[in-house]
């Protein structure tokens, strides 16, 4: 299956490394869009959902310039509720980790030294 | 009668409504001096008339009264009874018992001095209890905000020592570097999930 995917994360290396590893899975193809803050992750969210390329999954880090990811959680969800978004962070068990998901995040992929981990979990996410 | 009040161990003496002592026992004479046939506001308090907080009056009442005295001259305090005594003649005398009371005042001080001093100290504990409490918060807080930082790193290196591991252009040196880098990067991340989970910040370790 095709899964459209949106990471929405600063750091410039994993937009380097989620592709590749999403690449390598034998079962499913992913296209990866890419926003380095909370507040292009919303602008391209909105694009993707009106070019008719919905996101399949959002993968939306915490702690990011402009705007974090749990303002841009709830700005994605307040004009799509049905938006599946999933936090991507270090952060899990915190605090904002906990504002993210009340602003409408489904669930935590956790940052890990393991991308087979990491992709097993966002594929596991897809399959729900 | 007098025979009874010379075998007590506290002080005794009797006066007459005109303030004349009438009787004092031994302790008292050993106290105060013989005052026997002496004004009593004289003998007791150096004074040339009744005191203002005199009883006798109330005594002479009929009325049993009891009161704590400091003496100045003699740096003692004493409990004092007085009470009505009904010669056969009719006539009423003021009975006065001393108790000297000094050590049990001075163990009441001594006492109210060292509860003082032990709240003092209580407070001062439950200050550094505080500022104990404060910093293992601040010290835990570090750890864990560290931690976190750290893994976004972490996934990093994890990610391109395996994608670099991948290669087919490694010499055996370089293939096992790499997978040096990777097993100390899983290494790093098991101590910070170690720190997350507070493992090194619990009571038994200490």
């Amino acid at each position: 299956m095709d899964y459209i995917i949106l990471l929405v994360d600063d750091e410039e290396q994993f937009h380097t490394l989620l592709p590749h590893y999403l690449m390598k899975h034998k079962q499913h193809a992913f296209s990866v869009h890419s926003a380095r803050h909370g507040k292009a992750g919303v602008e391209q969210y909105s694009k993707l959902a009106n070019g008719s390329e919905k996101p399949d999954l959002v993968l939306m880090d915490i702690k990011m310039p402009v705007m974090n990811g749990v303002e841009a959680t709830r700005r994605i969800t307040d004009n799509d509720p049905a938006a599946n978004i999933y936090l991507f962070t270090a952060y899990a068990g915190t605090e904002v980790e906990r504002n993210a998901l009340d602003a409408g995040a489904k669930g935590t992929i956790c940052k890990s030294a393991d991308w087979t981990r990491i992709v097993e979990d966002i594929v596991n996410v897809l399959e729900l | 009668m007098n025979q009874i009040f010379e075998s007590m161990v506290d002080g005794v003496y009797m006066v007459s409504k005109d303030y004349k002592i009438e009787f004092m026992n031994k302790v008292l004479i050993n106290e105060f001096g013989d005052g026997i046939g002496g004004i009593c506001y004289d003998v007791f308090h150096n004074r040339d008339e009744p005191c203002p907080n005199c009883k006798i009056a109330d005594v002479l009442k009929r009325k049993v009264v009891g009161w704590e005295w400091y003496s100045r001259r003699m740096n003692k305090t004493y409990d004092l009874i007085e009470t009505p005594m009904r010669h056969v003649d009719g006539t009423i005398s003021k009975l006065t018992i001393f108790r000297d009371v000094t050590k049990r005042k001075r163990a009441e001080e001594q006492l109210k001095l060292l509860a003082r001093s032990l709240q003092e100290h209580v407070e001062m504990l439950e200050d550094s209890k505080e500022q104990i409490t404060r910093a293992y918060s601040l010290i835990e807080h570090f750890l864990k905000e560290t931690s976190h930082r750290i893994i976004t790193p972490v996934t990093v290196i994890g990610g391109y020592a395996e994608l670099m591991l991948e290669s087919r252009n490694l010499d055996d040196k370089q293939r096992e570097m790499l997978m040096t880098i990777r097993e100390r990067n899983n290494e790093v991340q098991k101590l910070t999930g170690d720190a997350l989970a507070g493992s090194y910040l619990k009571e038994e370790e200490y």
